[in-house]
């Protein structure tokens, strides 16, 4: 089978920034952080159709990607990846491989997004990230319908480019790096879940 | 809070834009470095044995060169604090991106902060200092003691009796307080379950979500599905299943009573909940189940006919109920090894005298 070059990319990248944090990581996270990447490509205004794949959300409000899904077994058939117990580790071959992709040009600006997504488990556990992006207004409408439906579709973004004007104007487009943005979304996203859990 | 409006507090309030503000990239780029390392260390020290107080920073701007020692230290291992009884900490990220010990003698935080980025922490109190700056670290979670330490429960049943205690108690959680009706914590919406639910989920999750898979609503069959299903990642034949019930009186907007549930809501749940076991054992042989049953009692004595606004009770009918332990005939937890003691959970009020 053959590999999905971002995907297959992106598995490699988010897997060794969850390794450093914390020994070992699992497929969910890599779908999450590969879908907070994504969200982040989108504020900097490219398309998602640039992104090179696409997500589901399912009824548990969690992203799912099919590429990553089919990129994670083939990393794992092919030895890039290996299983201890349910999680997963990198092996060299990985760690030398992603060198090489990072190093390529097209590859510069998604790691860019990608970096800045995981770096936001240094200002909130795990199970944080996963509340606080369940509420992204993509990911809320998923949760809501009975069946795993298509992300980020044109028709679906507006409200999504509402929140990223104001995370930009509140930030006073004072910086090009993304964890700034990325940290102050994730906040606003689970201070507002829980507020409106307040209200009347 | 919308979360436009949302956006805009956050960015007002927190310390990350602070940094990038004062000290620019080398600030954020800092910042970063520094909850990573504090993370680190509460991953290896619990922030209860800290009697005193926990500094470290991130030299920024080494103009004033204050607080900046050479790096002729070696680096700290954090995992040799672990089981130290600890007064006050202090490290300095170096330029080796690892954390050093330093003793600052008479030298403030404030003046450190003046070319680093500072992560301070005393008791509850967690702050970010950045130039002249200073910034209190957003609680997103009111229960946990700080925004780095994620505290790891042995096991479940650890992680519901602080759920009791830091959350239920007092309605500590933001999400468990809007199951009132009133400001006096006397009646409950109608249908608070789901809230209740919410709040024990993302308690479990913030907790137990490193190690553990916390579902909602699982389909046991086709009836009634259980509340939630916890599933550790490194043990994959372990099941734990939770069941929620309340116990109480709720109201509707209007102020009349919509359900008035005693102890034989309670039994019907313990009921409910063997039966689940039963039948997860049928459809997964192979899995190691175990139930826990939750029950948040907000049981008042002498309540009004209706919730009309204002209403108040005495302090010995709202805790009437406080250490009225549920007689449960048939009594699950007693007679099967996979059902735990259930955990009643007694939600205060609050009282006129």
């Amino acid at each position: 089978m053959r590999l999905h070059p971002n995907a297959t990319f992106d598995c490699l990248l988010v897997a060794r920034r969850l390794q450093a944090q914390g020994a070992a990581f699992t497929g969910p996270e890599l779908h999450l952080f590969a879908y907070l990447g994504c969200l982040l490509w989108l504020y900097q205004k490219h398309t998602v159709t640039d992104w090179g794949y696409s997500f589901v959300g399912t009824e548990l409000g969690a992203p799912y990607s099919q590429e990553i899904d089919s990129a994670l077994k083939e990393l794992l058939g092919r030895g890039f990846f290996l299983r201890v117990h349910d999680r997963l580790r990198m092996t060299e071959l990985a760690e030398r491989t992603l060198e090489e992709f990072s190093n390529l040009e097209m590859n510069r600006d998604r790691a860019e997004c990608l970096n800045a997504a995981c770096a936001s488990i240094a200002a909130f556990s795990l199970g944080m990230v996963t509340s606080a992006l369940s509420q992204e207004p993509e990911l809320s409408r998923a949760k809501a319908l009975p069946s795993s439906r298509l992300l980020l579709e044109d028709a679906a973004q507006s409200q999504l480019y509402v929140q990223f004007e104001a995370l930009r104007s509140n930030l006073d487009h004072r910086t090009s790096d993304l964890r700034l943005p990325a940290v102050v979304w994730l906040s606003a996203l689970y201070r507002s879940n829980t507020s409106t859990n307040l209200e009347p | 809070m919308n979360i436009v409006e949302s956006i805009k507090a956050v960015c007002q309030d927190s310390h990350f834009p602070m940094a990038q503000e004062v000290f620019g990239g080398a600030g954020l780029d800092a910042i970063f470095q520094v909850m990573e390392t504090v993370q680190e260390l509460y991953r290896h020290v619990d922030l209860e044995r800290i009697s005193g107080e926990v500094l470290v920073y991130k030299v920024v701007s080494t103009s004033q060169n204050v607080g900046s020692a050479s790096d002729v230290s070696r680096p700290v291992d954090f995992a040799s604090l672990a089981n130290q009884n600890i007064q006050n900490l202090c490290f300095e990220i170096g330029a080796d991106g690892r954390p050093h010990a330093r003793s600052l003698g008479s030298t403030t935080r404030e003046e450190i902060a003046r070319t680093a980025v500072v992560y301070h922490c005393a008791g509850w109190l967690e702050e970010f200092l950045a130039g002249d700056k200073r910034k209190a670290v957003l609680r997103l979670d009111s229960s946990t003691r700080s925004q780095f330490s994620v505290p790891t429960f042995g096991t479940l049943r650890e992680a519901l009796q602080h759920f009791e205690r830091d959350n239920v108690r007092e309605s500590t959680c933001y999400i468990f307080r809007g199951i009132w009706h009133d400001a006096n914590r006397l009646f409950l919406k109608a249908g608070p379950e789901s809230l209740m639910r919410d709040s024990l989920i993302q308690f479990l999750r913030n907790r137990l979500g490193a190690d553990h898979d916390v579902l909602p609503e699982q389909n046991v069959n086709e009836k009634n599905p259980v509340d939630i299903r916890v599933q550790p990642r490194l043990r994959n034949n372990r099941l734990m299943i939770i069941e929620i019930k309340w116990i109480g009186d709720s109201v509707a907007t209007d102020g009349h009573v919509t359900a008035r549930h005693r102890d034989s809501r309670a039994q019907e749940g313990a009921t409910q909940l063997a039966d689940y076991l039963d039948q997860q054992r049928q459809s997964a042989p192979s899995h190691v189940i175990q139930g826990y049953y939750v029950i948040i009692d907000a049981r008042r004595r002498n309540l009004p006919a209706t919730a009309t606004a204002g209403v108040t009770i005495a302090r010995a009918d709202g805790f009437h109920y406080e250490a009225q332990v549920i007689a449960f005939s048939p009594a699950p937890h007693t007679t099967r090894p996979d059902f735990d003691e259930p955990y009643r959970m007694f939600a205060s009020p609050i009282c006129s005298h």
